[in-house]
């Protein structure tokens, strides 16, 4: 998970972002994260208030932390440096990187990284509607 | 001095072929360093941390709304 999905987890109960919590929490799917995705959330969470550092609080109890990947034995055509950390990390340690940032990974959103799909969390909850639909979400 | 791109590879093409080796080694190597520091957290604008939580609710009731 993107440090702009988690970001958007904490900042709002309605939003997409906060559903994927409820279906990881409802299938136990396990959501990962990197030291380097920590980091950027602790940097950017006081922006949002209070009540986004509190859910913060609380969220960061349900990621499993898995170790920074900064390079792969793949070429890639990626010129973001920043991002690197997180996709190679979604790459190494995921089945899908989730993300709102369209800045930084546009071009990405909706394909994949070879054979990582990189969604937003409204594609990830619509594909889960698709794939379990007796799955309430 | 060399200071363009052009200028260190056409220095680089009249190297003997030991010394060309040599310097692609040295490159590679400088390039895994520099590629295996993790780079400075990003610091994001409250407008763009709003953006997105706002794309996140309205990408919802869409999907709310479809279902």
């Amino acid at each position: 998970m993107d440090s702009s999905v988690l970001l958007a987890a904490c900042g709002s109960t309605t939003g997409a972002s906060r559903e994927t919590f409820r279906i990881a929490e409802s299938e136990s799917w396990e959501i990962i994260s990197t030291p380097y995705v920590i980091s950027e959330i602790t940097t950017n969470i006081p922006e949002l208030g209070l009540v986004a550092v509190e859910t913060w609080n609380c969220i960061r109890g349900k990621l499993q932390i898995v170790r920074d990947i900064l390079t792969i034995d793949l070429p890639v055509v990626f010129p973001k440096s920043k991002d690197r950390p997180i996709l190679f990390s979604a790459f190494a340690w995921a089945d899908v990187l989730l993300t709102l940032d369209r800045k930084d990974f546009d071009g990405l959103i909706g394909r994949r990284f070879y054979d990582l799909p990189v969604l937003t969390p409204a594609m990830f909850v619509e594909w889960h509607r698709k794939s379990f639909p007796a799955q309430p979400t | 001095m060399m200071s363009t791109f052009q200028e260190i590879e056409l220095a680089a093409s009249k190297l003997p072929v030991t010394e060309k080796q040599e310097l692609l080694l040295q490159l590679a190597s400088s390039l895994r360093l520099e590629r295996s520091q993790l780079p400075s957290p990003r610091v994001f604008t409250k407008k763009e941390m709003m953006g997105w939580i706002i794309e996140d609710e309205k990408d919802m009731a869409t999907l709310r709304a479809n279902r």
